[in-house]
């Protein structure tokens, strides 16, 4: 039984490759993924998908059609709900739909549905559930699964570390927690933070500025829907509920000394969350905030003057008002 | 407290007998026009969703005549207009405007919590007569679609063009002075005896189109740009599934009170979109099967910009289309859509629909 599964790299990739990676690897299915966004992939996925989509969801089309004639299987679960009680964008609900209304000759979908909105172990049946199309009995699933739990978990606590998703996943190299940067709260779905070619590599950019990057992931997520009880009604969506509980913990705690929102232009839970962020944001602390929107026409050089502008900032603030920022000290303390 | 609510379409004749029957001070705010949709740009963020924008603008001008509480539906997602009421609150506080948004829901299954929001707006609890209302207006929204329905049907027989707007326009315009639940059923009465009167030539082989889309682009006339009256002014039939009635129902009532919903379109939708992900767009593909099965001409789907659901089933109907033989039209509206550029591509799917039906009469001639 020699098939390749392949794993498209977009959407939800780096938020869960690691646990299914595992999962295939100790059923003994081979996988492959699809190439690192580049220019080819951003073109032909804009040109297979609706124009009015947001930019993420049109690179995922890049990434099928780049894997679509390597692959035997195409691993697209349909997640509708990855949280009890909470939803993720429509956009992923309908994924599988939208894939293969749009591309012609595609290998069969594996669209094993996720939802954990009434039951968290959900992803566990779906687990069983792709196992079963692939061949294998539920007991080989589960202790496959299980598993791949745990490298999960492994995985989960480097990031809590401070280790960049996409640098453990792509094994390039990883930066430490240096007390004496600039940090920064890098906010946006997982799709825009760790794309480095649809991001224009606003990681590497911050950190040549003498910046450093914190994420959504790596907090520790208890916390995070703690603290957004604070809202007057729950977000729904899983991404808004952590993206505002790191808004409040950092006017609790002040722990970072900026925050950028990446958002994807015409994303409708952006356009909600972020405008919620910066209020919050304006309103209880004097944390320089600024948002950088994404999509296929954004210019690279129109990026790098913005973060220009807002490191000077941040700089001089730090020279002025000696805010020291608690991770340790600024580097212009003088 | 003076209350108000956002308009949306004919929302507010069942809101307003709502109002009426338990003898709350209200306002209604001004049939939506291009000023609401200026206020609302301007205070609400770029990326929101037009219904989003018009609401608030709406909410806006009501403040403007003194209102200072809300009444809004929630929801609980996946799509955006569940947060609605909690934006609108943050907006309108941002911008120094004193109105408190009451949202009528159960928050997680909690049924005390919507029934301690209903006492406070309504000062006091009457159980039985709140639910001999709540029927009544319920009854009532389902006559006011029935309404619209014939509407729908005239426009495209009517023998003088412009009859059925006519009595339609008057109908929207008198119920602002109709209070309560019997007068409002007067009104019906009336009104529809007066659209049964109108006179037909049912020799005619109209165009039909069904419409399909976002729910408040669907039912919200300013926000579609009045085109179900303009196609019926072009003497086409349309028709809709999505309507106020079948939104309070099924959409808020049963929902809340989880009971099993009425889903056809399911079932038709299946091979294509096999799961609701929230917003209409599984009725959006469903509709659009079970009009190419009823041998409609054309689809035609409407929805605001940026509007999540829609977009997904936007990129399935092409495939719809194509297997079912069925011409679709997409429409996308946003604060910047001229008329004219919108009513240009409409004429252009018109003359398209009208070629297919020669052919097919020209072909079955020829038989
Ligand atoms: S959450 Fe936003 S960016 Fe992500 S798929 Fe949905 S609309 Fe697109
Ligand atoms: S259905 Fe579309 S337009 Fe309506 S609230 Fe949801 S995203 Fe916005």
């Amino acid at each position: 039984m020699n098939q390749v599964v392949g794993i498209p790299r977009g959407m939800f990739f780096y938020k869960y490759y690691p646990l299914w990676k595992s999962f295939f690897d100790n059923l003994g299915v081979l996988t492959i993924v699809s190439d690192q966004t580049n220019k080819q992939i951003l073109n032909d996925g804009v040109k297979h998908c609706v124009d009015e989509s947001c930019l993420p969801v049109k690179v995922f089309m890049g990434h099928v059609l780049d894997l679509k004639d390597r692959a035997d299987y195409l691993f697209i679960p349909r997640y509708t709900s990855i949280s009890r009680k909470e939803y993720i964008c429509p956009k992923f609900g309908g994924l599988p739909d939208l894939v293969r209304c749009t591309i012609k000759g595609l290998p069969p979908i594996i669209d094993t549905e996720i939802n954990m909105r009434k039951d968290k172990d959900n992803s566990a049946l779906a687990a069983i559930e792709v196992g079963e199309q692939l061949g294998y009995t539920l007991y080989q699933s589960v202790q496959a699964y299980q598993l791949a739990v745990n490298d999960y978990r492994l995985y989960r606590s480097r990031v809590h570390n401070y280790e960049l998703p996409h640098r453990i996943i792509n094994n390039s190299k990883l930066t430490t927690l240096n007390p004496k940067t600039l940090k920064i709260l890098l906010l946006g779905h997982v799709y825009n933070v760790y794309d480095s070619c649809l991001n224009m590599n606003i990681i590497s950019k911050i950190e040549q500025n003498g910046g450093q990057v914190i994420t959504l992931e790596m907090f520790d997520t208890r916390q995070l829907r703690l603290l957004a009880q604070q809202l007057d009604k729950p977000m729904f969506w899983q991404y808004g509920t952590y993206a505002l509980g790191c808004i409040y913990s950092v006017i609790q705690q002040q722990q970072v000394d900026g925050v950028i929102y990446l958002s994807s232009f015409g994303c409708g839970i952006d356009s909600f969350v972020e405008y919620m962020a910066e209020r919050r944001i304006r309103q209880h602390t004097n944390i320089p905030f600024l948002i950088i929107s994404l999509d296929e026409h954004s210019g690279e050089a129109g990026m790098n003057t913005r973060l220009e502008a807002f490191f000077d900032t941040l700089k001089w603030r730090c020279r002025n008002e000696n805010n020291i920022s608690s991770y340790g000290q600024c580097v212009y303390d003088s | 407290m003076k209350i108000t609510f956002p308009h949306m379409g004919n929302v507010y004749m069942i809101a307003k007998c709502l109002l009426d029957e338990f003898q709350l001070d209200y306002v209604i705010p001004p049939f939506q026009s291009k000023k609401t949709l200026e206020i609302g740009t301007r205070y609400t963020p770029e990326g929101a969703c037009l219904p989003l924008k018009i609401t608030v603008g709406s909410l806006i001008e009501a403040a403007e005549l003194g209102a200072d509480t809300a009444l809004m539906v929630g929801g609980a997602g996946p799509c955006r207009f569940g947060y609605y009421c909690r934006m609108q609150q943050e907006i309108l506080n941002d911008i120094g405007c004193n109105m408190e948004i009451i949202t009528l829901e159960a928050p997680n299954g909690d049924a005390w919590e919507l029934l301690r929001r209903i006492k406070r707006v309504t000062k006091g609890m009457n159980i039985p007569k709140l639910i001999r209302v709540l029927t009544q207006i319920t009854r009532l929204s389902i006559q006011i679609d029935e309404i619209e329905k014939i509407c729908l049907r005239n426009r495209s027989y009517e023998t003088v063009k412009g009859t059925t707007n006519r009595i339609y326009q008057e109908f929207r315009v008198q119920a602002f002075t109709t209070a309560g639940v019997k007068e409002f059923k007067k009104l019906i009465k009336e009104t529809r005896s007066k659209l049964q009167k109108v006179s037909l030539n049912l020799d005619q082989k109209p165009l039909r189109i069904g419409i399909v889309g976002e729910i408040y682009g669907n039912i919200d006339p300013y926000t579609k740009m009045f085109l179900e009256q303009r196609l019926g002014e072009m003497g086409i039939y349309v028709h809709r599934y999505v309507t106020i009635s079948d939104w309070i129902v099924e959409h808020i009532i049963k929902k809340e009170l989880r009971l099993p919903r009425k889903k056809p379109y399911a079932a038709a939708a299946r091979p294509y979109l096999n799961t609701m992900i929230g917003g209409h767009a599984q009725e959006t593909v469903g509709h659009t099967v079970m009009y190419a099965e009823q041998d409609y001409d054309g689809v035609i789907q409407i929805y605001p910009l940026g509007c999540m659901p829609e977009i997904v089933a936007q990129g399935i109907l092409p495939r719809v289309s194509v297997d079912l033989d069925i011409p679709v039209l997409t429409l996308i509206i946003d604060e910047m859509t001229g008329e004219a550029g919108y009513m240009t591509r409409v004429e252009a799917f018109i003359d398209l629909l009208q070629a297919r039906r020669k052919i097919t009469l020209d072909r079955s001639r020829a038989v």
